[in-house]
């Protein structure tokens, strides 16, 4: 996979169809990979992990998707990554891909001095190493002024303290990302292996199940010069760009769990066949596919939007915030409708439905609530028009 | 799309120049200005389609040779800009310049086309299609057209023809052979509104404007030459003129309610008495976010059906999707829009007359929603559409 020069039209056409054949690659892959037993599997059996799974994502090069090619990635950019995270959203992937891929890299490529970004970035894209990021508070908040952990200046650099809990996949990570808040209102990314003195990690399962989760204790942790990747405004600056590109992937993890709740209804609808005729032909049936597809399509251009501008700059935009809360709330919204349109064997434990359901939830809540992401929205809307 | 750096230039060109003719011609405060007599309203809308004529940009959707030649790109950037600008709208001239115009270029004889030349000086024309037991069921259409001799003789009514009181000439739908299954015996016909037998009476809406009309045709003889396409062909015509609603006029309306969001955070930010302005409080600044949101995906929705169209590869039935999703949002704005203004937009104000979904009079705008997710085919139907054409799902066996 290569990046093109953008402002041609064959070019445009060229990704577009590269795009497309990506698309079907991670979905066959994940089909295999990772269908609905395995998944079961996975979620409702504590914290294993799926290295399986893991080498395939790696032999395809789905780890470094969006990492430059001198890096030892595949050079395409956000917007091919968001294709793969929708497939996952599909299909409810059990994988630390969203810790490692989208937050331990973004970190790293957001902020990553060259010296960093040479010893980390080929082995991310290897997979011989994962990572995850700890950008949250002790309720899971995130935001410069949510962040759990505290960093005061030592004698040897950095000490950091606190905990921040909900983290993706912290307890599989070979290394952790570390947003800690300064005393002088900045906030300290560094990065640090996860044996390090001064690091526990505690998993915090999940009823979701098909997402991991755990919280990092800092005791002391002593941080030096060379495991900073950014402190003081440059690194809020990298913490918010880090943050908009892990709500814009959250966002299209629901965009997947939409398409596939809406395409399970729509096949439903034509099979069963109550009063002697298929329920898809009745009014209120497909009224009611009609708007979960409305929601769908709005919260595919939003996405794909949102990804799109991510691809193109790497500073904070209000289209991240507009997708996350738009699409987790219409995920929410579609396996809702969903599991109602099937009845009865919607709510059973063996239909897939309330796997989709629970992580369309999960979503909703992970990386900033639809309802913070609005209020972000809105102060940056409202700047902007009264600016 | 990414467009080619040559082409992104002619836009960005483009885009100047209306932008330069827009601030030079359209008058400010003409919402509030323009009169609210029919007959001023007329003078209004005429002049402002002379306006735009001498501009060359009355016609950007018609054929080169006819005015016309714009790409769709073009016209996106052109109606991005009238809109920008918050131009007056040409609502006397839709009819004409969209639904008749996309007709006739694409079926009318060398004798109807003529009409074209006419619609340029600003001959007006309404729609006849609905009628009081044909609305959503349209084929069901009774109006009877009988032949006699080089005539056709037409008894029945038609309802929710927009701009009737005004018009020159008449779309007309009209069952040629009722023995016909219903789309089967239908033909499309060019009436003269000055025919004898034509009454046409304006129907009072819910907004208190009058834009729709009934229609009562009393043996109305209509010239053979005035049918279009074949006889009983009229259904397969009515969807020509439909489709010519599914192209840039949902972008322009779509692009008008970025001017309504603007108004609405104008209309958060004033103080009421002993409270502090709306926009503080989170719960009115995330419903702005939310409606902001929704904004961006019906522009970016829109923008998809072009491209569809552009490419001709799209599905026509996207434009129910946009056209659900417009009228709803447009709705919630609405209704933001009477929540600021508290008990103050339910007192007594005219509405001014061609400015499309949004005045500012706020509850009448409320009320005046119903007319986008009613006309042009119930939201009900839409999503029937939808169900049926872009999911697949099988029809309601009844419905026929």
């Amino acid at each position: 996979m290569n990046s093109h020069a953008p402002g041609h039209p064959r070019a445009e056409e060229h990704l577009i169809a590269e795009q497309s054949h990506l698309r079907m690659m991670a979905r066959t892959l994940l089909a295999k990979e990772c269908n609905s037993q395995r998944v079961r599997a996975l979620a409702d059996n504590g914290l294993p992990f799926d290295g399986k799974l893991w080498a395939c994502l790696v032999d395809a090069g789905l780890t470094g998707i969006d990492i430059p090619i001198e890096y030892g990635g595949a050079g395409a950019s956000f917007a091919e990554l968001a294709v793969v995270l929708v497939e996952m959203g599909r299909q409810a992937t059990v994988s630390p891909f969203l810790a490692s891929a989208v937050l331990g890299s973004g970190a790293v490529l957001l902020s990553g001095t060259d010296a960093q970004r040479a010893s980390w970035l080929p082995q991310l894209a290897a997979g011989s190493v994962r990572a995850t990021a700890a950008v949250s508070g002790a309720n899971g908040r995130t935001g410069p002024s949510q962040l759990g952990l505290v960093a005061e200046r030592g004698r040897d650099g950095w000490q950091i303290d606190g905990a921040a809990a909900f983290v993706p996949d912290a307890h599989l990570a070979d290394v952790l990302v570390l947003a800690a808040s300064d005393p002088d209102g900045g906030v300290l990314l560094s990065l640090v292996e996860a044996d390090r003195h001064g690091l526990r990690i505690v998993p915090t399962p999940t009823i979701d199940g098909t997402r991991k989760l755990a919280t990092v204790h800092a005791e002391g942790l002593i941080i030096g010069p060379d495991a900073v990747l950014a402190s003081g405004a440059p690194g809020a600056a990298a913490l918010a760009a880090l943050l908009d590109r892990v709500a814009v992937a959250v966002a299209c993890d629901s965009l997947g769990v939409a398409e596939r709740a809406l395409e399970m209804t729509v096949g439903y609808a034509k099979d069963r066949v109550q009063f002697g005729r298929p329920i898809g032909s009745f009014q209120a049936v497909k009224h009611r596919c009609a708007d979960m597809f409305i929601g769908v399509e709005a919260a595919r251009a939003l996405t794909t939007d949102a990804a799109g501008e991510l691809a193109r700059s790497t500073t904070a935009c209000a289209a991240a915030s507009a997708a996350k809360s738009y699409v987790t709330d219409m995920a929410v919204k579609v396996a809702g409708d969903a599991l109602q349109l099937h009845g009865g064997i919607g709510y059973t434990w063996e239909h897939d439905m309330h796997i989709l359901l629970k992580r369309a939830k999960l979503n909703q809540a992970l990386f900033g609530s639809a309802r913070d992401h609005r209020r972000q929205a809105a102060d940056r809307i409202l700047a902007v028009l009264s600016g | 799309m990414t467009l080619a750096a040559p082409e992104a230039d002619r836009l960005s060109e483009l885009r100047a120049e209306v932008r330069q003719w827009c601030h030079e011609h359209v008058p400010t405060d003409w919402m509030i200005d323009q009169p609210r007599d029919e007959a001023g309203f007329l003078s209004f809308q005429r002049w402002w389609f002379e306006e735009l004529r001498l501009a060359g940009y009355l016609v950007p959707h018609w054929p080169k040779e006819w005015g016309g030649g714009f790409s769709l790109d073009e016209q996106v950037v052109l109606h991005e800009e009238l809109a920008a600008a918050n131009a007056p709208r040409l609502s006397a001239f839709l009819v004409s310049l969209y639904h008749a115009a996309a007709t006739l270029l694409a079926v009318g004889s060398e004798s109807q086309q003529r009409h074209l030349s006419a619609i340029l000086e600003g001959e007006i024309w309404c729609q006849g299609f609905s009628e009081p037991n044909a609305g959503s069921d349209l084929a069901s259409l009774r109006t009877r057209a009988f032949r006699d001799g080089d005539n056709y003789v037409v008894n029945g009514q038609k309802v929710w023809s927009s701009g009737a009181h005004h018009a020159d000439w008449c779309l007309l739908l009209a069952r040629t052979d009722p023995s016909a299954p219903k789309r089967a015996g239908i033909s499309y016909f060019l009436l003269d509104m000055r025919s004898p037998g034509v009454e046409v009476r304006p129907i009072r809406q819910a907004n208190g404007a009058s834009e729709f009309c009934e229609l009562f045709l009393t043996d109305v003889v209509v010239p053979a030459e005035s049918l279009v396409g074949l006889e009983n062909d009229g259904w397969r015509v009515a969807q020509i003129t439909l489709s010519s609603e599914r192209g840039v006029t949902i972008l322009e309306a779509s692009e008008r309610l970025r001017g309504a969001y603007r108004w609405l955070v104008e209309a958060a930010k004033q103080p009421t008495a002993g409270h502090s302005p709306p926009i503080d409080d989170p719960a009115i600044r995330e419903v702005l976010a939310d409606l902001h949101t929704r904004l961006r995906a019906l522009r970016l929705l829109c923008r998809s059906v072009i491209d569809g169209l552009i490419r001709n590869s799209g599905n026509a039935s996207m434009a129910s999707l946009v056209k659900v999703y417009f009228s709803e949002l447009l709705r919630d704005m609405m209704e933001l829009g009477v929540e600021l203004d508290e008990l103050h937009c339910h007192l007594a104000a005219a509405r001014p007359t061609s400015c499309g979904a949004v005045s500012g009079v706020w509850l009448l705008d409320f009320v005046g929603t119903w007319e986008w997710s009613i006309a042009g085919g119930t939201n009900e139907i839409q999503r029937t559409v939808i169900g049926e054409r872009l999911l697949g799902l099988p029809r309601d066996p009844s419905a026929t």
